[in-house]
């Protein structure tokens, strides 16, 4: 289709103004969003480590950005790092208050870092906001004592890495603070008191008693070092001695696992020595339960037995009493009649002559 | 030996030569074009016809090659990103691929295809027919006539291209997002306003501008060095691409660079 020049002009008029509409129109939005038109208030301040901070990086507060951080540098001379940040004028007449710290929170697993700012405690806001340039103390370098002495709002943050991040910084502080204290408080006087055997500090008679202790434990195993040489020698015998045996081709421990052995066959039969090992334990079963009731039944007889057989004691006695008097006794003597003996027919096997 | 370094020397001072020689010609171009905004010639009408083909009559493509970009980033991102739980990184790939990578370059290519091989031929074919001649012969000037129009409406049309497939791309993925992912409009725009900066845009427009020239330059350049014979154009238009091809990667090679230094 061939279209008249002026409505190809109009045509590409409206292709320009609307390319030129658009990139405006997304220049304002971005700068809405991003508050390129409202002013910002800019504070310096200082960290230990420049570590996870760039150019740009948002400061949050409650999980609000709330500034940026427009500078970061390092000061050569006390090996600290210096930052400028700015925050914005929505936000800096309420929580820019004295006292107020910033903190640098790394992530110990790598999942970035994060940059909070703690407004200082004003509880019915009335204190003036801080002039803009002011310094504000980080965590590490003088925030944290105002946060303990209560001058500033620390809010803890509701997700448990956050926290994690968090808490680890003052966690990693207190281990640096005690490794700081260790090496120079504590660390200088053991090798004093190793060096020179001082007795006259706490530690350096510790040092020495643990000395002593070492000496003689290593004398006490230097004289058991020969013991225990035997020992272990008769156990490297014993244990020869059962390697040579599991190695011996016609030995018991091989002829015990051979497949065609006797052990083997004698137990693969379908179970049958298994059941008349079964039967013969439950018959013993048996016969000692019986066995048990008749012990039962002669510890209950035993006190009878005992009177018959002290009765029959006593008869005898009477017995004898009574012939010893009829021995005795004139009128009767030879009158009895003389009794023939009838010998035994029971005789073993033993008692016929050959 | 002494022959083939005999040849060799020759061949690199031609090559200098018709180096310095496109500089030349890229500088005769520049000037022509400071004196056609003055002089509000009657190449304005030339210009017009040339925004016209190269901007408004490749929008529909671009659109849709926009369109299908940021649908594939957007697919692809949220597929990935979810799975380690940085969802909202889809924004800051988005729009660096769109904005700072593929947006200029992309359109380069298309206008490349589309406008170089055109202008090419179409001036190769006015060599051949002696109509550059008769122009030098009635005194107009052809690089005042012809080459500057081109030149500006090539450029012009790219950066304004390369900002319809920003927005086409950033913001119209937005209803393919939808069929995916279904997201809030404000938190979609927010999330990607957020996330562009100032730095992305000018970098696309400093492109597409770039590529623009080089393309234009490359394509008369060209088009003009047809000598006699129609066998030639064709030749001539492929030199035109492959040329525009690599000068335009070249140049996003170093405004990449440039953009992190």
């Amino acid at each position: 289709m061939k279209l008249k020049i002026s409505f190809i002009e109009q045509l590409v008029g409206l292709f320009i103004i609307l390319a030129i509409l658009g990139i405006v129109a997304i220049f304002i939005f971005l700068g809405v969003n991003q508050r390129w038109f409202t002013k910002s208030y800019y504070f310096k301040s200082r960290f230990l480590s420049g570590n996870g901070l760039e150019v740009g990086m948002p400061i949050t507060l409650k999980g609000f950005e709330v500034g940026k951080l427009s500078k970061i540098t390092l000061d050569p001379l006390v090996r600290l790092v210096d930052v400028d940040f700015y925050i914005y004028e929505d936000f800096y007449e309420n929580i820019c208050k004295p006292n107020s710290v910033i903190e640098i929170a790394v992530s110990p697993i790598g999942l970035g870092t994060s940059l909070m700012f703690h407004p200082g405690h004003d509880e019915d806001n009335k204190l003036p906001p801080l002039a803009e340039g002011s310094f504000i103390v980080s965590y590490r370098l003088g925030g944290r004592e105002l946060i303990d002495q209560g001058l500033t709002d620390r809010y803890a943050t509701d997700d448990s890495i956050g926290a994690l991040i968090t808490n680890v910084g003052p966690i990693i502080q207190e281990v640096e603070q005690l490794l700081y204290s260790i090496n120079t408080g504590i660390m200088p006087e053991v090798q004093k008191a190793i060096t020179t055997g001082d007795r006259t500090t706490k530690i350096g008679a510790i040092v020495s008693d643990i000395q002593g202790i070492t000496t003689h434990t290593n004398n006490l195993i230097a004289e058991l070092d020969d013991e225990i040489k035997k020992v272990v020698k008769d156990i490297s015998v014993i244990t020869g001695g059962f390697a040579k045996v599991a190695e011996d081709p016609k030995g018991i421990i091989t002829t015990l696992l051979d497949p065609k052995g006797s052990i083997k066959t004698i137990l693969d039969d379908n179970n049958v020595l298994y059941k008349n090992i079964e039967v013969s334990l439950i018959k013993i079963k048996n016969i000692i339960s019986e066995l048990e009731s008749f012990a039962r039944f002669i510890t209950n007889m035993t006190p009878q037995i005992t009177g018959i057989l002290e009765q029959g004691r006593q008869a005898l006695d009477q017995g004898q009493d009574v012939l010893e008097a009829l021995k005795n006794n004139p009128l009767l003597r030879g009158g009895i009649t003389e009794k023939r003996e009838q010998p035994t027919t029971f005789q073993s096997y033993r008692d016929e002559d050959f | 030996m002494i022959k083939m370094l005999g040849g060799l020397g020759r061949w690199l001072i031609l090559k200098f030569k018709s180096v310095f020689y496109a500089l030349g010609y890229f500088f005769q171009i520049l000037k022509e074009t400071l004196f056609f905004i003055q002089r509000k010639q009657v190449g304005f009408k030339v210009l017009i016809m040339q925004i016209y083909f190269t901007g408004v009559k490749a929008l529909s493509i671009i659109t849709f090659i926009a369109l299908a970009m940021g649908a594939i980033i957007i697919i692809q991102g949220v597929t990935v990103f979810n799975q380690f739980g940085q969802g909202n990184l889809i924004y800051v790939i988005l729009t660096t691929i769109i904005t700072r990578e593929l947006g200029p370059i992309l359109t380069a290519f298309i206008i490349i295809a589309r406008s170089g091989t055109a202008i090419a031929t179409e001036l190769g074919n006015m060599v051949v027919t002696h109509e550059i001649e008769a122009y030098v012969a009635t005194g107009i000037n052809p690089v005042s006539y012809l080459i500057v129009p081109r030149f500006l409406g090539v450029s012009l049309s790219l950066v304004f291209l390369t900002i319809y497939f920003n927005f086409v791309g950033l913001f119209g993925s937005y209803f393919i997002t939808q069929l995916i992912k279904p997201v809030d409009f404000f938190t979609y725009f927010n999330s990607l306003l957020a996330v562009l900066k100032f730095e992305d845009i000018l970098t696309s427009v400093i492109k597409s501008f770039v590529f623009g020239i080089i393309i234009s330059t490359v394509a008369t350049y060209h088009g003009l060095k047809v000598k006699v014979a129609s066998t030639e154009v064709p030749q001539i238009v492929i030199k035109a691409v492959g040329h525009g091809f690599i000068l335009c990667i070249v140049a996003n090679v170093i405004i990449t660079l440039l953009y992190y230094i």
